[in-house]
């Protein structure tokens, strides 16, 4: 294991407002940074049905709306809401002590290297 | 308290009851439903995946209205579409001419899944879909008789399927059959699952992309405002699809596969030319191979084989087709100009032509000497040696020339006979679709066979033109006057 | 004499076209009549000029030979090659 733990800083932990979203490049891959309720949530940036990018989509009392078609997810956990059996791929987040915003991509977790 | 909506969605969709005065089969009989074998209780499991009351159908559906007509208003004003390169416009009138009139169709497509779908949880969906289709129809039209004014080949967005241009009669072809003649199961699955979410990719992403690019931004916001909805409503395939699977995979595989072929062979015909060589070429986005690749072999196929479903037997003929298909159409398109209601743009400027290769390696082994020798002819002086003479030849499935469907060196005899009459394909896997249903197509004929009986007359390419309702006002030719071919030094 | 029609396809361009031909054509006329769609308009005019072979199924067929002679049926498939060139 690195010395990052893999964890990349990707933004200050002031930088978003609660219930507001952005994306970043994390290694080539688009990421969603969510933040509800004061906590960070961290997912694939394009929707699982047509590979749109999510932040172009609606982020409105915690459901997050892909604008192309209408897809919702629950924020909080990447649930599918509609339709219920697609959900959001989630990264592992933390804050580190200096107020940095770090993700763990799923695909360099330990459990994904396992495999 | 307010319930949420999947507290009430059920009971609101499920609208059933139990016949008992009438005939079950009579209310909902297999030629329309489609039933066939699956039995009654397996239409139990269909399941959409994205679930749609009435209440939020109306409120998104009023978001978009909003916003294409605000784009419209806005670009009325700006003077936009005078702007636009004149190649570009082709792919507008192509698109309108040819498919303005299969959004009207597919009314009564999704009227009938409303009607006659063997669950209540289709036929609800149905209505929706019944709703999006009219609204395309309408907003295709309303977007035309706006640009009337400046352009009298909108016309044909309405006139088209009325005519019986050659190019539209091999889109009727497949629609009528597909989707005015096929019962619930088959039109799911030829159009809900393979036209609608697998093709209209390639036609409402792709090509909005490449018209956005070009600064149409009306006519490209048009497009993505229909794709949202092509989208949501042609999950009505996926629940037929694995219904199928459980019950009738074979079935599924042969109408997939054949609306497939004849999916591939339409986009290649209307999509194709307009993205590679209609589309300016600073602005376009990725080939059309390219786009066929990434929308339908990596997204759709993928999707497809997690049902369970074989490719298409024929799949490495059809990728070989994505390297000369479109590139054969679009040759023939060009020569055949008088024939069309557009202007179509040659597309072989050596620029042009250096990208072709590129994205193309066999191209100019392909059609390189083809394009050379006209190049020679306008060079000369001598345009009427590029225009046609005589007739192409058709496939009796696709309606489309035979050739177009390969290159010149794989050009090869294909036909059948049947009830003592001979017919001609396109290509072996044209044949194939003939050979398990022929009923369907024998009693087709394409243009050339009303041309032999005697129906057009006089017997001559004028007298062709006229029966296919091409007028001077919109008859095609060269868009830039063969600019493009002078820039070539000592062709 | 009858008016049939043939499809007829020179080696080297991309379609086939529909050719009003006659039963008492030869197969050097019908030749020339498939050639006039493509040589020099999609394919060059052969370095040995517009002299012609017809393969009809693959066989060459003597150049004296008329069309009706040949018992095909209307809109035969008929490929037309520079004379001596190989069979398609
Ligand atoms: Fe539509
Ligand atoms: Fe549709």
């Amino acid at each position: 294991m690195s010395a990052t733990d893999e964890f990349v800083p990707i933004a200050d932990a002031d930088e978003l407002w609660d219930g507001e979203m952005e994306a970043y490049d994390v290694d080539g891959e688009e990421v969603l940074l969510v933040k509800l309720d004061g906590r960070f949530h961290a997912y694939d940036g394009v929707c699982p049905h047509q590979s749109v990018a999510l932040v172009e989509g609606e982020l409105d009392d915690g459901v997050l709306t892909c604008r192309a078609h209408e897809w919702q997810f629950d924020a909080a956990t990447g649930a599918g809401i509609n339709p219920s059996n697609a959900a959001l791929r989630r990264h592992e987040v933390r804050v580190t002590e200096d107020g940095k915003v770090a993700v763990r991509l799923c695909s360099r977790s330990p459990a994904a290297a396992r495999q | 308290m307010l319930l949420n909506r999947d507290d009430w969605y059920e009971t609101s969709r499920d609208l059933d009851w139990t016949f008992s005065y009438v005939d079950p089969n009579e209310v909902f009989p297999a030629s329309w439903s489609g039933a066939g074998d699956v039995p009654a209780d397996a239409w139990q499991d269909w399941e959409e995946p994205f679930r749609v009351s009435y209440r939020d159908y109306v409120r998104i559906q009023r978001e978009k209205e909003g916003g294409v007509k605000a784009v419209g208003n806005a670009l009325s004003r700006a003077g936009v579409f005078e702007k636009l390169d004149p190649a570009h416009l082709a792919s507008a009138h192509l698109h309108l001419g040819g498919t303005c009139m299969v959004e009207q169709m597919a009314i009564t497509m999704q009227s009938r899944f409303c009607r006659f779908a063997p669950t209540p949880k289709w036929r609800n969906l149905g209505v929706f879909g019944m709703l999006d289709e009219t609204r395309h129809a309408q907003l295709d039209l309303r977007f035309a008789h706006e640009l009337l004014k400046v352009d009298p080949r909108f016309d044909w967005t309405l006139k088209a399927f009325h005519t019986n241009e050659w190019g539209i009669r091999a889109v009727k072809a497949f629609f009528d059959d597909i989707m005015l003649n096929a019962d619930c199961v088959e039109a799911a699955l030829a159009v809900s699952l393979t036209v609608e979410h697998g093709f209209t990719n390639m036609q409402f992403v792709a090509l909005a992309a490449d018209a956005m690019a070009a600064g149409d931004i009306n006519w490209s916001n048009l497009l993505s405002s229909i794709q949202t909805d092509e989208a949501r409503h042609a999950q009505q395939g996926f629940p037929t699809l694995a219904v199928l699977m459980e019950h009738d995979p074979e079935r599924a595989q042969q109408a997939i596969d054949v609306a497939f072929w004849r999916s591939t062979r339409l986009f290649q015909t209307l999509t194709g030319p307009a993205m590679d060589y209609y589309t300016p070429l600073e602005q376009r986005k990725m080939s059309f191979k390219e786009f066929m690749l990434e929308w339908i072999v990596n997204h759709h196929e993928r999707i497809l084989e997690d049902y369970g479903l074989k490719k298409p037997w024929y799949w490495d003929d059809f990728l070989r087709s994505l390297e000369t298909a479109h590139h054969s159409m679009h040759l023939g398109m060009w020569w055949y100009r008088p024939t069309l209601f557009f202007k179509p743009n040659a597309g072989v400027s050596p620029a042009e032509r250096e990208w072709l290769r590129e994205k193309y390696p066999t191209w100019e082994r392909d059609f390189g000497y083809i394009w050379d020798q006209i190049i020679a002819n306008v060079q000369a002086g001598d345009v009427p040696a590029t225009l046609p003479e005589t007739l192409p030849v058709l496939c009796n499935v696709t309606h489309l020339p035979i050739g177009g469907a390969c290159a010149p060196h794989e050009l090869a005899e294909h036909k059948s006979e049947y009830k003592g009459k001979v017919y001609r394909f396109d290509s072996h896997i044209s044949k194939w679709c003939f050979d398990v249903d022929p009923e369907r197509y024998a009693d087709h004929p394409t243009v050339v066979d009303r041309f032999l009986a005697g129906d057009i007359q006089p017997m001559d390419l004028p007298g062709a033109l006229a029966w296919m309702g091409i007028t001077p006002d919109v008859m095609g030719d060269d868009v830039y006057d063969y600019a493009w071919a002078r820039e070539y030094v000592n062709a | 004499m009858a008016l049939f029609p043939v499809t007829g396809r020179y080696i080297g361009d991309h379609i086939p076209h529909l050719v009003a031909a006659d039963t008492d054509d030869t197969m050097d006329e019908l030749a020339a009549m498939v050639a006039r769609h493509s040589v020099g308009k999609k394919v060059p005019v052969p370095p040995g000029g517009p002299v012609y072979d017809v393969y009809i199924g693959g066989r060459r067929i003597d150049p004296g030979v008329t069309l009706g002679a040949l018992g095909l049926s209307p809109m035969a498939w008929v490929d037309v090659v520079p004379r001596g060139a190989e069979a398609p």
